[in-house]
């Protein structure tokens, strides 16, 4: 593949793979912040704010 | 209205009066403080004590929204209660106003309300029940907190043991009403105690977690016979007043249990029988009903039940609109309430006969739903519990409206069993909330789905990272088994090769890399089917030789280093014998015969019988040495000295001794570096004459027998190195200068000097009874003296021939570009090795060739190798051709170039020879395999083609067609890929499927055919030297072996042609057998 060895594509691959993640999950953790922060907000309009 | 109470209080006006009592608003008069004075209507009939003890535990009652009860003072027979004037306004006004209450703001309020009813329901012994909680008991202080007022039905304990609850329609628990009316909504979950004659308690709420139980029923058993049963109740603060309350002066059964009346008023009254009264029994009851039911002891309690009047001592409470004043400025709290058993009462709003209700924790939680319900939806709650419709979602949020459903569940052991548990459920409402979890779910779905792609990324990055370094060990091994395969050492080689391959046990191997097969099958040279040397075994000495020897027959190996002579015997490579020898690189070793060395030893020259493993005989201090031709005697002389001795082998005596007149062989001051074949020192073949060189470059030949009889070819020379030796009658020798050497025969017993000539490069010369040989720098040459004549034995392709030795079918030369052939008797270079050095020496005898040099100290040893069970064809090697090709049907084997071909059989016969016409005008040569025929179709460049039989040679078919290109472009094709072949370029390998170049193939030689096997791919090959190989090549075009002389692909077997006139074959290996043979051979080694 690409001219990779399977062991190539595994060890490249799953750096990708990784830092792939990394970056999704960046995105992921600040979307849901975001979606988060929306939410209390909305639950604190709703209920006002949390107590305990 | 100022009146002055206890002469500390003073009494500003009237904000309120209910069933308790009248509610004033006051001032401290020394502290000037406002306060709220209530006037309970108990003081006629309670007992001081009774109603002191009451508010003593209220005034220990400290909690942000509870107000503080301060005094309890008494004036003019009406008891006073002291607390905190609570600024602001009842929830009931808001209501009333018609103000919509926000979601958020209720809830505060309900969790502030919850808190304050947590902290009463947990004050010991056994909690406070407020037992009246509704809008108009809440105050809304000014800075938005609300306060819980008024506590008149916890007030509501008679001193006689009767008990006034009051309750608010709509906001009372069922339990205020009665069983029935919970049986009505929730049989199961009513509580009830039960007996007839012996009472026992069923608390329907066992279990429940959290539940404060603060009305209690017990049986306990007293005396013989006899069952005594209280049912009590209720404590609160009322830990004081239960047991002292209580009393059965004799009877067996005490109970406390309070009734309702059964107006409809708010007031109910409630007795507990202190008498002696049978708690089972109701007046105009039967017998049987249960023991709950409503006891009437009390004459007072009775009476007020019956009559529905305001029990004594109990603060009014009431509902609004009905009469209550509270309103601003209004605060009040009762004491406590205890457990109280609610009765069926015989109001109309209720139905049937009533039964004990024990009220607790969880009536105060229905009233503060219900209240909670009002206030979110601007509804009253109908009294009947069971009407109440759940809260849409125009009034709150769903999970608000759970909650207040809960807490309004008809049944008590539906709704929350604590305060606390409610106000959990309020404080969770964001943790809860549909939509917090399923953002939380998705966080957690996305955290572990990213998580487990990470960790599979850092897995595989894991697996691939000890796959590459296990690649990269295998790599390197396959590099270290190719040196030691250079080196000699076959076992090393087929070992570390071994290693090479991974095992397949664990993922973490990488799959079998091409180099390490490749290096296994070079190792195991199972493609090398030419009879020839192969490695043997590689010897490691002490240290670098300073010669090397080998018996005639090839049994025996000397090696002389600093300063001993190792025997080994070759065909074991083991060791027999170490001798101590003299300390000097001149001295020497010689086989006498197979089995007989005759060495400088350390005590003088030295015979050794090799299997005897014993010394023969020592003679004098020697270092050079020279046997005769027939193994007879030998010729000694020590180093520097002027005369020699010769020893007969058999006993050492010495059989003659010759001076050399003044002369001596050239010594250097330190000969460990001397090079102990640099002078002539040799006998003849009966040990008769002696021929030896001198420092001062002069070279004689001493008659033993005849001083008269000696020669002197140089008296006096420039020439400083000398070779020389006897073959029968001649002696030749070779002398070399400084750019020059000369090389001369001589007829010892003409005396007559033969010739011989000069040359600019470096002369080698071996001379003994088998012959005269001589290399003259890329030529190796045997003379004849007899005829003058020369027979080229050998020619280096890249080097000069630096040393030689002659076997009976090979000749071995040493080149100085660190290699040595073997040459078969056509002198053709059957098989040349790779070296790390130059090899200074190199021997062979027998079945065996040694090679070493001056600078390692290791010996690699070779054993000529037949491989008559690979012979296919036996053909004469004379036939000049290019290809052979292997008949379809396996019967012929038809050898072709352009000149023509001839069909040999199986059995070695020739079939046929044909001429081809026109060989200068040919384009191209195929044989082709089709079925039911093989024939070589030959190509002309005027676009003639024949095709001839592989069978007979007959001339199939003959056509016209277009005239051919002249790069001799050709396309190959595999299951993958395409390879274009042309003259002048390399040949090109395209995948079929994406047309991407996948690699380009051997640059310097012309590609004839492809062909796949399996999974391998063969391609062959015709060098710029014209030889032919093959390259096995895995399925990514890796190389796994190299094919030397294959010359066609059979099947699955593999086809050499061997100049040596044979055709041998084979199959092709797979990694699994190589494996077995690898390790089959590692066994036999061991």
């Amino acid at each position: 593949m690409f001219g990779l060895s399977g062991s190539e594509v595994l060890f490249y691959g799953g750096i990708a793979v990784m830092a792939g993640t990394a970056i999704l999950a960046v995105v992921s953790l600040a979307v849901l912040i975001g979606t988060g922060r929306r939410l209390k907000r909305k639950l604190e309009k709703e209920y006002g704010k949390p107590r305990r | 209205m100022s009146q002055i109470i206890a002469g500390l209080y003073e009494l500003d006006q009237k904000i309120g009066a209910g069933g308790g009592g009248v509610v004033y608003l006051g001032r401290h008069l020394r502290l000037q403080k406002q306060v709220v004075l209530k006037a309970d209507k108990r003081t006629l009939s309670a007992k001081e004590e009774t109603l002191r003890r009451e508010v003593d535990m209220l005034k220990g009652l400290s909690h942000t929204y509870i107000p503080q009860v301060y005094d309890f003072v008494q004036e003019n027979g009406t008891v006073y209660t002291v607390m905190d004037f609570i600024e602001g306004e009842s929830l009931d006004k808001l209501l009333q106003r018609g103000e919509r209450l926000s979601q958020p703001q209720v809830i505060g309020w309900a969790c502030q309300l919850l808190e304050a009813l947590s902290y009463l329901h947990s004050r010991p012994p056994h909690g406070i029940l407020h037992g009246d909680i509704k809008p108009a008991n809440i105050m809304l202080r000014p800075n938005g907190d609300v306060c819980l007022i008024d506590f008149n039905i916890a007030l509501a304990l008679g001193e006689d043991g009767a008990v006034k609850v009051g309750f608010s329609r709509g906001y009372a628990s069922p339990e205020h009403y009665g069983t029935d009316y919970i049986r009505e909504n929730r049989p199961a979950a009513v509580r009830t105690v039960s007996s007839s004659g012996t009472a026992s308690g069923t608390d329907t709420n066992a279990g429940a977690a959290g539940h404060r139980e603060i009305a209690r029923t017990e049986t306990r058993e007293t005396s013989e016979g006899d069952k005594d049963t209280e049912a009590t109740e209720v404590s609160g603060s009322g830990a004081d007043t239960e047991a002292t309350e209580v009393s059965g002066s004799g009877a067996d059964t005490e109970a406390t249990e309070v009734s309702r009346d059964g107006t409809d008023t708010e007031a109910t009254e409630v007795s507990r029988d202190g008498t002696d009264t049978d708690a089972t029994k109701r007046p105009g009851d039967t017998a049987d009903t249960e023991a709950t039911e409503v006891a009437w002891g009390s004459s007072e309690a009775e009476t007020a039940g019956r009559t529905g009047e305001p029990g004594r001592g109990q603060p009014a409470v009431t509902e609004n609109g009905k009469g209550d004043e509270t309103g601003t400025g209004k605060a009040g709290i009762g004491t406590t309430g205890i457990g109280k058993a609610g009765t069926a009462g015989t109001g109309s709003s209720t139905t049937g006969r009533s039964k004990g209700i024990l009220l607790d924790v969880r009536s105060d939680i229905y009233s503060l739903g219900a209240t909670l319900y009002h206030l979110l939806s601007g509804t009253r709650p109908p009294q009947r519990a069971g009407e109440v419709k759940p809260l849409g979602t125009q009034s709150c949020s769903p999970a608000v409206a759970a909650i207040i459903q809960k807490a309004m569940e008809p049944d008590p052991a539906r709704r929350y069993q604590t305060a606390e548990e409610m106000l959990q459920a309020f404080w969770q409402l964001h943790k809860r909330d549909q939509r917090t979890i399923r953002h939380k779910r998705r966080v957690a779905v996305t955290a572990a789905l990213l998580s487990a792609v990470f960790l599979a990324g850092g897995a595989s990055t894991f697996v691939g990272l000890k796959q590459l370094e296990q690649r990269q060990e295998a790599l390197t091994l396959a590099e270290y088994s190719a040196n030691r395969l250079a080196q000699g050492d076959v076992a090393g080689a087929v070992g570390l090769a071994l290693q090479a391959i991974p095992t397949g046990d664990s993922i973490l191997e990488a799959p079998v890399t091409a180099q390490a097969q490749k290096a296994l099958t070079d190792a195991l040279g199972v493609y090398n089917l030419a009879d020839g040397f192969k490695a043997l075994n590689t010897i490691m000495l002490p240290s670098a030789p300073f010669d090397l020897v080998i018996s005639p027959q090839g049994t025996y190996l000397a090696a002389v280093y600093a300063y001993e002579v190792a025997v080994y015997e070759l065909a074991t490579q083991k060791q027999v014998a170490v001798l101590p020898a003299q300390e000097s690189a001149l001295a020497d070793c010689v086989f006498a015969d197979e089995t007989h060395l005759v060495y400088a030893g350390d005590q003088g020259v030295t015979a050794y019988n090799l299997e005897a493993q014993e010394i023969l005989w020592t003679g004098g201090i020697a270092t050079t040495l020279a046997v005769s031709g027939d193994g007879q005697r030998v010729a000694a002389v020590n180093r520097g000295e002027e005369q020699a001795a010769v020893y007969r082998v058999s006993d050492g005596a010495v059989v003659a001794e010759r001076s050399f007149e003044g002369q001596s062989q050239p010594v250097v001051a330190n000969d460990i570096f001397a090079d102990p074949q640099n002078t002539v020192f040799a006998l003849n073949g009966d040990g008769r004459l002696l021929a030896a060189s001198f420092s001062n470059g002069a070279l004689w030949i001493y008659d033993l027998t005849d001083p008269e009889g000696d020669l002197i070819l140089y008296e006096e020379s420039d020439y400083r190195h000398f070779a020389g030796g006897f073959c029968g009658r001649y002696f030749a020798f070779t002398a070399e200068k400084s750019g020059e050497a000369v090389f001369g025969m001589v007829d010892t017993v003409e005396a007559v000097y033969l010739g011989g000539y000069s040359s600019q490069d470096r002369l080698s010369l071996l001379a003994d009874e088998s012959g005269i040989y001589l290399a003259n720098g890329s030529l190796l040459v045997k003379a004849d003296p007899a005829a003058m004549t020369e027979t080229e034995l050998a020619y280096a392709k890249n080097g000069q021939i630096t040393g030689f030795a002659i076997g009976e079918k090979y000749v071995l030369a040493a080149t100085d570009d660190r290699k040595f052939s073997f040459y078969d008797s056509g002198a053709h270079d059957a098989l040349t090795v790779d070296c790390a050095e130059n090899c200074d020496f190199v021997r062979m005898a027998g079945g065996y060739a040694v090679a070493g040099n001056r600078n390692e100290p290791s010996v690699r040893l070779m054993r000529l190798v037949e491989q008559e069970e690979s012979q296919l064809l036996s053909y004469d090697a004379r036939y000049v051709h290019n290809e052979s090709r292997i008949s379809g049907d396996g019967k012929t084997a038809m050898l072709f170039d352009y000149q023509g071909f001839r069909i040999y059989d199986l059995d070695g016969n020739v079939v046929t020879e044909v001429t081809l016409p026109d060989a200068e005008q040919m384009y191209d040569q195929q044989f082709r395999k089709e079925p039911g025929q093989s024939f070589l179709e030959v190509t002309w460049y005027d676009g003639t083609i024949r095709r001839y039989s592989a069978t007979d040679g007959t001339l199939l078919a003959e056509e016209k067609g277009e005239e051919p290109a002249k790069d001799l472009y050709e396309e190959f094709f595999t299951k993958q890929y395409r390879i274009a072949s042309s003259l002048h370029t390399a040949p090109e390998v395209y995948e079929i499927e994406s047309g991407r170049l996948a690699a380009t193939l051997e640059e310097d030689s012309y590609l004839t055919y492809v062909t796949q096997v399996g999974e391998y791919i063969i391609t062959e090959y015709i060098s710029a030297a014209g030889e032919r190989y093959g390259i096995l090549l895995d399925s990514d075009l890796q190389k796994l072996a190299v094919l030397p002389g294959l010359c066609d692909v059979a099947g699955d077997r593999l086809v050499f042609d061997y100049e040596s006139g044979d055709l041998r074959q084979c199959k092709l290996y797979s990694l699994e057998e190589l494996l077995e043979i690898g390790e089959a051979y590692l066994r036999d080694e061991e």
